[in-house]
C-alpha cells in the first residue's frame, strides 16, 4: 500500500484520521501542525484550507467528539487543538453479557433510527452480547424528548436553573430550581427539583416555562437526590374520594371499566343495554372524576357521594353561564 | 448515507471489531443495521485510517479471512465515543419506556439502564406511560401470529364505540400513549388505535390481507381532513391548561392573561367534552352550532340532575 496520501482522500478518511492526530498529540496543533503532520488542509488558498478544517471540526463537535481550543504555548498567538482522551472515551458500564444484549435488543424497538448506534457504542466491547437479527419489529418505542435534553447539562453537572414560569391559574414568576429529576407524563415534561425560594422540592411543567431558562454557575452547586419519589411530586395535590357510585348510559359504560370501575349490575350484555348498569369507583380523585362525568352529561348519573354531585352542578352550571 | 453518519459508525466500528476477532462481515452489518457491502467500504476507509503521516505501520490493518475480518494496529480508537450528556438523557428516557414495555422479556434491561444512567451521572427519570386497557398482550399475540382482529373502537369523534375489522401491524408508544398501528378493512388505509380507548379485542381465526409495510410505520398523528372544522375558543387566564390539551394553530394572548385559541378538528364532540369539564373557564366562540351543543348538553345535564 502506497502511503502518505495526500491528494484529496474522502471526507470520512480525513475526519476519522484528525480525530486520531488530536487524540495522540500531547499539546495542542495548531492547523499548520496539523497540515504539516497529516498532509490534509493543504490548499494553496489558505482561506479555503481553513474553511475545511473548520467544517471538519463542526461536524466533529455534532457528533460529540469533544475537540477542545487552547493556546498551544504559553506565548501562542494562534489556537491549538487537542482531544483529551478521558473526555473522548466511553467509560466501560461493566455490563453482563444479559445486560449487552438486552441494550442490542431494546434498540430494535427504538424509533427514531438514530438512537440506535448509541445502544451499539455501549455493547462495542462487550463480546458475548448477542444482536436480536432484524425483521419487523411488533413494537415501536419514540419517545419526543426534544423538551428535556437541554436540561442535560445542568442535571450531570448538577447546576442551578433559572427561569419565568407560569402557573395553572396563568399567574408569572421568577424560579431559581436545584434540578433533580425528569419525568413525564401524559404526553408532558415535567422538571422536579428544589424551589429556592419556596424551600420545596416542586415539579414544573416545561411547556409553562415562559421563554427559555438560564444555567447558573458553578457546577456541582447541590447534593444528588436519589431517594427522591417522583410519582408523589407529580400527582396533582387533590381531595380522595373513597367511593363513588354512578349509573351510566350503556354507551359510555366502558369508560368507567377502563378507569377500573366495578360493575353492581345490572349487566349490560343480558339485558340488551335497556338498563343503566351501576358502577363503584373506589379511591378515585375529585376534581378529576367531576372532569369526566361533567363531559359524560346526560349519559351520567351521581348516586354518591354528595360533594361530588356539588361540585358537577357547579362547574355545569358555570359552564352555562358561560354560553349564554 | 451522509458523511457524518459513516464517520459516526467508523469511531464504533472500530471498538467493536477489536472486540470480536474474526467477527464475520454479516454480523457487523446485522448490529450496524447497514448492509454487508456498506461494511465492505466501511473497512476500506478503516484501512487508510491510522497515525498522522499515515506510513506503512502507522495504518490500521484490515485482514480477511473469508468472510471472517480482524482490525489491528488500531488501539488509537480502542473505545467507542463517549455519550453525550444530551445522547445519553436521550437514550435512558427511551429505555425506561422500553422497560416498561417489553420488561417481561428483558429482565437485563432495568440493570443495564441503571448502569447507562449511573455512568453518565444523570439523576433518576420516570416515564409513565398511559393505561393500554389490557389489550397490549393479545394484541401484540395477534401481530406476531399475524391475524386479523375485530375491535369496539371509541374515536375521538364518535358518539358511541363504532366495531371494526382491521389488519393489525404493530404496538406503537407515542407521547405516553399505546396505540394499534393497523390497516382498517373498511376506511381501506392505515389507522392508528389508543389502545386506552379500545372496548373489546376479539381475534379472529383468519391471517392478515394487507401486510406490513416495508420501512418504518410513521408515528401516530392528528392528519388534518376536509370536513374538519374550526373552532374558536376563549379561555381565563385558569382555564390556559386548555391550550396545552387541545394544541391551538393559534394562541392570541388577551389583556387580562386569558387567551383566544384556534385549531382545526376532525372531533368537534371531543372538544365539546373539554369545554364542559373546565369550570366555565372556557367559551366556544365558534362556530355557533358547537357553543349551542355545550350549553344544551349543560342544560340537559342539570335538569336531569334536578329531577333525580
Amino acid at each position: 500500500m502506497a502511503a502518505p496520501i495526500a491528494m484529496s482522500p474522502p471526507k470520512v478518511e480525513r475526519q476519522v484520521n484528525l480525530v486520531i492526530a488530536l487524540l495522540e498529540t500531547r499539546r495542542p496543533l495548531t492547523l499548520e501542525e496539523i497540515r504539516s503532520r497529516t498532509g490534509y488542509y493543504a490548499q494553496e488558498d489558505a482561506r479555503a484550507a481553513r474553511q475545511m478544517f473548520e467544517r471538519d471540526k463542526a461536524d466533529l463537535r455534532a457528533l460529540g467528539v469533544p475537540i477542545d481550543t487552547r493556546p498551544p504555548g504559553s506565548f501562542a498567538t494562534t489556537d491549538g487543538y487537542i482531544i483529551d482522551r478521558r473526555e473522548y472515551e466511553q467509560p466501560d458500564l461493566d455490563l453482563t453479557d444479559d445486560e449487552a444484549t438486552a441494550l442490542a435488543v431494546a434498540r430494535r424497538v427504538l424509533d427514531p433510527d438514530e438512537q440506535r448506534l448509541s445502544l451499539v457504542r455501549l455493547a462495542a466491547r462487550s463480546p458475548g452480547a448477542r444482536s436480536a437479527g432484524t425483521g419487523p419489529a411488533d413494537t415501536v418505542v419514540n419517545v419526543a424528548t426534544g423538551p428535556v435534553e437541554a436540561f442535560a447539562e445542568p442535571l450531570t453537572r448538577r447546576q442551578v436553573v433559572r427561569f419565568d414560569y407560569r402557573t395553572a391559574d396563568g399567574r408569572e414568576a421568577q424560579r431559581r430550581v436545584d434540578p433533580h429529576a425528569i419525568a413525564t407524563r401524559n404526553g408532558n415534561w415535567y422538571l422536579i427539583g428544589r424551589d429556592h425560594d419556596r424551600d420545596d422540592i416542586r415539579a414544573f411543567r416545561l411547556d409553562r416555562l415562559v421563554g427559555g431558562f438560564e444555567v447558573l454557575e458553578p457546577p456541582n452547586a447541590f447534593e444528588p437526590r436519589d431517594d427522591l419519589d417522583i410519582a408523589a411530586h407529580l400527582a396533582v395535590p387533590g381531595e380522595a374520594l373513597d367511593e363513588v357510585v354512578v349509573e351510566l348510559h350503556p354507551d359510555v359504560a366502558w369508560e368507567a371499566e377502563a378507569r377500573g370501575g366495578e360493575v353492581l349490575g345490572p349487566d349490560v350484555a343480558a339485558d340488551g343495554g335497556h338498563g343503566w348498569p351501576t358502577f363503584v369507583l373506589r379511591d378515585a380523585d375529585l376534581h378529576r372524576t367531576a372532569g369526566w362525568l361533567c363531559r359524560l352529561g346526560a349519559r351520567a348519573r351521581i348516586m354518591s357521594p354528595k360533594p361530588l354531585a356539588d361540585e358537577v352542578r357547579d362547574r355545569l352550571e358555570a359552564v352555562l353561564a358561560a354560553h349564554r | 448515507m451522509s458523511s457524518t453518519a459513516q464517520v459516526s459508525r467508523l469511531l464504533a466500528l472500530v471498538p467493536w471489531l477489536q472486540a470480536r476477532k474474526g467477527a464475520t462481515i454479516e454480523q457487523a452489518a446485522d448490529w450496524f443495521e447497514v448492509t454487508e457491502a456498506q461494511i465492505r467500504q466501511d473497512l476500506e476507509h478503516l484501512d487508510f485510517c491510522g497515525l498522522p503521516g499515515l506510513h506503512p505501520g502507522d495504518l490500521f490493518e484490515v485482514h480477511y479471512e473469508d468472510d471472517r475480518v480482524s482490525l489491528t494496529m488500531a488501539e488509537e480508537l480502542r473505545r467507542p465515543l463517549r455519550l453525550t450528556p444530551a445522547e445519553s438523557l436521550r437514550l435512558v428516557l427511551r429505555l425506561e419506556a422500553v422497560a416498561q414495555a417489553l420488561g417481561d422479556e428483558l429482565p437485563a434491561l432495568r440493570s443495564a439502564l441503571d448502569k447507562v444512567r449511573s455512568r453518565a451521572q444523570l439523576p433518576p427519570v420516570r416515564v409513565d406511560l398511559a393505561a393500554d386497557g389490557g389489550w397490549h398482550a393479545i394484541l401484540r399475540q395477534a401481530i406476531v401470529n399475524a391475524r386479523r382482529v375485530a375491535i369496539e373502537y371509541q374515536g375521538r369523534g364518535d358518539e358511541v364505540p363504532r366495531s371494526r375489522l382491521v389488519d393489525p401491524w404493530a404496538l406503537q408508544i407515542s407521547g405516553g400513549h399505546w396505540y394499534l398501528a393497523a390497516h382498517d378493512d373498511q376506511a381501506a388505509a392505515r389507522r392508528s388505535f389508543r389502545l386506552d380507548r379500545i372496548v373489546m379485542v376479539k381475534v379472529l381465526d383468519e391471517a392478515i390481507a394487507v401486510p406490513v409495510p416495508a420501512g418504518p410505520l410513521p408515528a401516530p398523528a392528528y392528519e388534518p381532513g376536509p370536513e374538519d372544522v374550526e373552532v374558536v375558543l376563549d379561555v381565563t387566564a385558569r382555564g390556559r391548561w386548555l391550550a396545552e390539551a387541545v394544541s391551538p394553530a393559534t394562541v392570541i394572548d388577551q389583556p387580562d392573561g386569558g387567551a383566544r385559541l384556534t385549531l382545526r378538528t376532525d372531533a368537534p364532540g371531543w372538544i365539546a367534552g373539554l369545554v364542559l369539564s373546565a369550570q366555565g373557564e372556557a367559551r366556544v366562540a365558534a362556530p355557533l352550532t358547537l357553543r349551542a351543543d355545550v350549553a344544551a348538553a349543560a342544560t340537559q345535564a342539570l335538569a336531569e340532575m334536578a329531577r333525580g
